[in-house]
């Protein structure tokens, strides 16, 4: 919210802090009032001073310049060529003299306008930085003295606070609120303004009648009536109060109406009194499906929850929130009923979120205004409208008060505030903070009953009080303690350990990891997945259908993300378009899905790798990417312990979703679990997508890849007899896994086999001919008990290669 | 025939004189030997000379069978003179051999030379992702003063998110998070504090954990992700303080950003606790003296902590009057941004391979 210190100035003094606005932002900041901003345009105003003008002539060589004398309080008058009309000889006027530099780093400089000197310059608003855009010059005030440096004149150089006022202190929603603060703080006096008033004679009772039929909704209702006004232009010290903070100037009764708004924080309503029909307004709730049209003319249907002020026949203002378009002031208006009014803050802002209706108006009545200044802020604006537009002020007014709100008294001891605070509070400093913060206090030893200001409804609970003390002594004086620790502590959760470690294992290999948001676009998982039960054949849950954002940012946004890979492949394309050919990339994240109407989280781990790894200066042989990932995934399953797992490529074929290439893709079966799909990419999305790498992908289901973790390496004494080894060579059809063989060969070695290792694939235009490969492999012998001699090695190797060749119907090489 | 004789004459002449005939053999072995060793020019050569003459057949060792042949009286003579001859061959041929060897080695030396300016083969280095990495810091610290871990669903119920953190419905306070909404009834969680109410349900006190994780807020601009991290800290014990609070960041700031950067609270207000405040650090950019990071101030806002609030203790289940507790909660993108420089909060989704290699040390 924008406060103008001029006007604040009004209600406190704080002369003192013009030439030190920083401690004053200082001092508001540290209480809680945030200061965002401090606009002063009067910092721009070095050698911009009040001149008169002696003397305004025409230029002699240009119809549209004036060539002006202007005294500025030297020995000699400037002469300046001015473009503007609105300027005579005799009126006061802001001089930039030569030297001077305005916003946007405009200098002043002595120059020859059409072969005229002129030295300086006469400013507008604009170029003084209080306005946007402004026809003519400033002309200043009649009675200042010649030669004043602006920056010294109060009326001109205001300063503009950006305040950031929490939801709880609606009280500083105005500039008298928060004087009243700086009040407290600085222990200074409020002054209130006046509000003198002419009635006539005639009774307001006599002439409308006003009936209160929801107390509960509205504690207090207040009007008053002027009849005869003229509603024109505001008078320049209105108008520059509105538009100093940021308002724009509509007329002198709706401008006088914001004024009050600004100045008490109480919102009021003006009513064009010959508009409201059967002399009657009734604040009761709407009936169900009663149209009504707000002040802008937008047609919104009302329910019996909405609160609104009914004249003889229909509802003429949604209370708190909006006027109608029928009975609101316009320049054709004479008589006015002025509201001012208590509105309760929930129904305010009920009404105010079912229509989707902010104003400034229902802001303050959802967050709490004073009760109390009900009456006087009617007051204030009744007599700022009888000074601006004239007008009569019927006699007497509406206060419909029937029970005046009570605060609850709030029970206290210094030694809570103590405890709480972490500081001995001396009940004497306590007892003098609360009443100064306007609290009516009881005091008994350290025991103490406080009633809270009416204007503060966020102050409850002894724990507000605590607060309030503690904010106002200065959170800087609370002392800093180490609690110590009474229990031993728990355990860290699970799925943060193992994620922590399984990264800590990926980035050891090279990876770098990603992190992505957690919404993507509705189109981008099936283009990997084709549809939410896409991935549910890998191990990787589906759900019915994507989760989507009622409100998303972007169509980009919208859905909760069922999987990884969609962000993955962004993740790719954008690092391809940067120029980085290769690169290693994994994520952890959990994936949201819908199943049974519940929502449900499944943690996930997944790859993408694109382009040849970086080789050494001469070339190698290119690996495939796939294979690399591969060796990746189960280095992780090493490095968590894993046991026993197994690749099946041949059913993947049968699902294979359009995000992966059907003939280089396996599921990954992990402890007996198919845990999710590895493979390259398609060619088709690769193609689609212009990705030029050869990528690879995967994701894995992390839930079911934390079961029995963490474990802890068994430790398995060391071989004392030396390994054999021996290589066989199988020349076998194209389309056999190696896997396969390696299985038979193992089911024939039995446990003296230790390990196993294809070492060579050879194709050559011939064997491709018939269809046929050669496949070897590196056998390691070892035996627990014995060093193994060559002969019964031998033995053994023939047993394998009889019951491989019999079983697959291979040939050995 | 002819031949046949003139060998046997020589044969004869040979045993007469056989003992002056050794010695003469030996001479000439020895000169042969000598020649040969100094004329190797390689020690392959020099190997090869070294078979030719004390090699199980060669002309040393025959010469040495011969000895056998001698008169009993004349052999230790002779065999002195052959030990002689063999020493002396032994030493040359060691001296010859070491020569060589050098002169071998040097070669190889020279000829090894590799251009060590040549790169080598690329060695891939990981790197953790700024958040996790942030969020693992942070949970170190506060591990070592007995904080854990716990986690909470990212879709969240209105109850949860809002109504058991004091926030109800109609109230202000909700129009202070832009709240993304997935159906009636349940929103994406727009702070982690939701995980404080979980623990509380399922936890007895005293509780001392951490709840790191994703939030969301529709809310999207140059400083603003709609989908970014915090860190919720929940402590509940009996006569928690203030002071508590401020000495419990204050050492987690001192341990994360360095034990010259001081911490600021200022009043502010969040639902969910009461007295709230705002926590701020000494720019640890500028150490305090102003800069583009601080906006001149000397102070980086960080996040938002206070006491918790007794109706929040009561939703959970727990009595304000025995327990009471502190929260405090960072956004770990903004520790990120203080702590490393980052300039521009897209980097933290693109995932720029650029971008993430500064992470690998």
């Amino acid at each position: 919210m924008k406060i103008s210190l001029n006007w604040l100035s009004e209600y406190i003094e704080l002369d003192d802090y013009r030439k030190n606005l920083g401690e004053l932002s200082r001092i508001l900041t540290a209480a809680g009032l945030e200061v965002e901003e401090m606009v002063s345009p009067a910092i721009h105003w070095n050698h911009v001073v009040v001149g008169e003008l002696l003397e305004v002539g025409k230029h002699p060589d240009a119809d549209k310049l004036t060539l002006c004398q202007v005294n500025v309080g030297h020995e000699k008058p400037l002469q300046i060529v001015c473009g503007a009309k609105n300027h005579k000889a005799g009126d006061k006027v802001a001089v930039a003299q030569v030297g001077a530099v305005l916003k946007g780093d405009f200098k002043i400089k002595a120059s020859q306008i059409r072969g005229v000197d002129s030295f300086g310059m006469l400013c507008s608003t604009d170029e003084l930085g209080l306005s946007e855009g402004s026809e003519g010059i400033l002309i200043l005030n009649k009675d200042l003295k010649i030669g004043t440096p602006l920056s010294e004149v109060k009326e001109y150089s205001d300063v503009v606070f950006e305040l950031n006022v929490t939801p709880n202190r609606a009280d500083c929603l105005s500039h008298i609120g928060l004087a009243r603060e700086l009040s407290t703080l600085l222990n200074r006096k409020v002054k209130m303004p006046s509000a003198e008033l002419k009635e006539t004679k005639v009774n307001i009772d006599d002439q409308i009648h006003v009936e209160l039929k929801d107390e509960e909704s509205c504690p207090r209702y207040c009007g008053r009536m002027i009849k005869g006004v003229k509603v024109q232009v505001s008078p320049d010290w209105l108008k520059n109060r509105i538009e100093s903070i940021g308002l724009k100037s509509i007329n002198n009764v709706v401008d006088v109406t914001n004024y009050v708004l600004f100045e008490y924080g109480q919102p009021l309503h003006a009513f064009d009194l010959k508009k409201i029909k059967k002399q009657t307004l009734k604040i009761e709730k709407a009936k169900d499906a009663e149209t009504f049209t707000t002040l802008d003319g937008t047609v919104i249907q009302l329910s019996n929850q909405d609160l609104v002020i009914c004249d003889g026949e229909k509802p003429v203002a949604l209370a708190g929130v909006v006027g109608g378009l029928d009975s609101g002031v316009s320049v054709e208006t004479v008589d006015l009923f002025i509201e001012s009014a208590f509105f309760k803050s929930e129904g305010v802002r009920r009404t105010s979120r079912a229509h989707g209706i902010e104003t400034d108006s229902c802001y303050r009545f959802a967050r709490g205004v004073d009760p109390e200044q009900t009456l006087n802020a009617l007051n204030r604006a009744t007599a700022l409208i009888q000074s601006c537009a004239g007008g009569e002020v019927q006699k007497g007014y509406v206060d419909l008060y029937p029970h005046p709100l009570q605060r609850k008294n709030i029970m206290i001891s210094t030694g809570q505030v103590s405890e709480r605070l972490g500081f001995t509070v001396k009940a004497s400093e306590f007892k003098s903070w609360m009443e100064r913060l306007g609290c009516r206090v009881q005091m008994s030893g350290d025991q103490f009953e406080i009633t809270p200001p009416s204007f503060r409804w966020d102050i409850n609970i002894k724990e507000d009080l605590i607060e309030e003390f503690a904010r106002l002594n200065g959170y800087d004086s609370l002392s800093e303690n180490l609690p110590e620790l009474s229990q031993e502590p728990s355990r860290h959760d699970s799925m943060y350990l193992f994620t922590r470690r399984v990264t800590k294992t990926l980035t050891g290999l090279g990876l770098k990891q990603a992190l992505n948001y957690a919404f993507i676009g509705r189109l981008d998982h099936n283009q990997v997945w084709q549809n939410s039960q896409g991935s549910s054949f890998f191990g990787l849950s589906g759900g019915e259908r994507a989760i989507e954002l009622l409100n998303p940012i972007s169509d980009e946004l919208s859905v909760m993300r069922e999987s990884l890979l969609p962000s993955l492949l962004k993740n790719l394309v954008f690092n391809e378009r940067h120029g980085h050919h290769n690169g290693r990339l994994f994520e952890i994240a959990p994936v949201s899905l819908q199943k049974d109407k519940k929502f449900l989280q499944e943690n996930r781990l997944a790859f993408v790798f694109w382009g040849q790894n970086a080789t050494l200066w001469n070339k190698e042989k290119k690996n495939f990417v796939v294979f690399e990932l591969k060796s990746v995934v189960e280095a992780l399953l090493t490095s968590l312990g894993g046991k026993n797992w197994r690749w099946q490529q041949n059913e993947v074929v049968k699902n294979c979703p359009p995000g992966f290439h059907p003939s280089q893709s396996a599921s990954l079966f992990y402890e007996g679990k198919n845990i999710g799909l590895m493979g390259s990419l398609h060619p088709a999305l690769k193609d689609q997508l212009k990705i030029r790498n050869e990528v690879a992908w995967c994701e894995l289901n992390l839930d079911s890849l934390s079961i029995r973790q963490p474990r802890s390496p068994q430790f398995k004494s060391l071989a004392k007899f030396p390994f054999v080894e021996r290589d066989l060579a199988f020349m076998a059809p194209q389309d056999l896994a190696a896997d396969q063989i390696l299985t038979e060969i193992k089911k024939g070695a039995g446990p003296l086999l230790t390990e196993i290792k294809v070492f060579d694939l050879y194709q050559d235009k011939e064997l491709e001919a018939l269809g046929r490969k050669s496949i070897a492999f590196r056998l390691r012998f070892q035996s627990e008990k014995e060093t193994l001699n060559d002969e019964s090695v031998n033995q053994l190797r023939d047993k394998i290669v009889n019951s491989v060749c019999q079983k697959l119907g291979l040939e050995i090489r | 025939m002819r031949h046949a004789t003139a060998e046997w004459v020589e044969y004869i002449d040979q045993i007469t004189n056989y003992g002056g005939m050794l010695v003469e053999k030996l001479e000439k072995i020895k000169g042969e030997a000598e020649k040969a060793i100094l004329m190797a020019p390689n020690s392959d050569d020099l190997y090869q000379v070294k078979v030719q003459f004390f090699g199980k057949t060669g002309s040393l060792s025959l010469l040495m069978k011969e000895l056998g042949s001698l008169p009993k009286e004349e052999r230790p003579e002779f065999g002195q003179k052959l030990n002689t001859v063999r020493v002396a061959l032994d030493e040359i041929y060691l001296e010859q051999e070491r020569k060589l060897k050098n002169q071998e080695l040097n070669k190889k030396l020279e000829t090894e030379k590799l251009d060590l300016s040549l790169p080598g083969p690329d060695v891939s280095l990981g790197a953790t992702h700024p958040i996790p990495r942030v969020i693992d810091e942070i949970v170190d610290i506060l591990s070592r003063i007995g904080f854990s871990v716990r986690s909470g669903p990212l879709i969240e119920t209105d109850h949860y998110n809002f109504t058991a953190l004091n926030i109800p419905e109609n109230h202000p306070a909700r129009d202070m998070q832009d709240t993304f909404y997935v159906e009636q009834g349940y929103v994406l969680r727009t702070h982690t504090s939701p995980v404080q109410i979980h623990t509380m349900e399922n936890e007895k006190p005293p509780i001392r954990v951490l709840a790191p994780g994703g939030v969301f807020r529709n809310d999207s601009d140059a400083s603003h992700s709609p989908n970014f991290h915090q860190i919720e800290a929940l402590l509940i014990d009996k006569k928690v303080s203030m002071s508590d609070l401020k000495g419990t960041i204050s050492f987690f700031i001192k341990e994360f950003f360095g034990p010259e950067i001081k911490t600021r609270f200022r009043p502010s207000f969040f639902p969910f606790t009461e007295p709230s405040a705002e926590v701020d650090c000494s720019c640890p950019l500028c150490k305090g003296e102003g800069c583009k990071m601080c906006s001149q101030t000397g102070w980086v806002e960080i996040g938002g902590s206070g006491l918790v609030h007794p109706e929040v203790l009561k939703q959970a289940g727990i009595n304000p009057e025995e327990w009471q507790g502190f929260a405090f909660g960072f956004g770990i993108e903004r520790m990120a941004i203080i702590k490393y420089g980052i300039n521009d909060i897209r980097l933290f989704v693109e995932n720029d391979v650029r971008f993430l290699r500064q992470f690998e040390s």
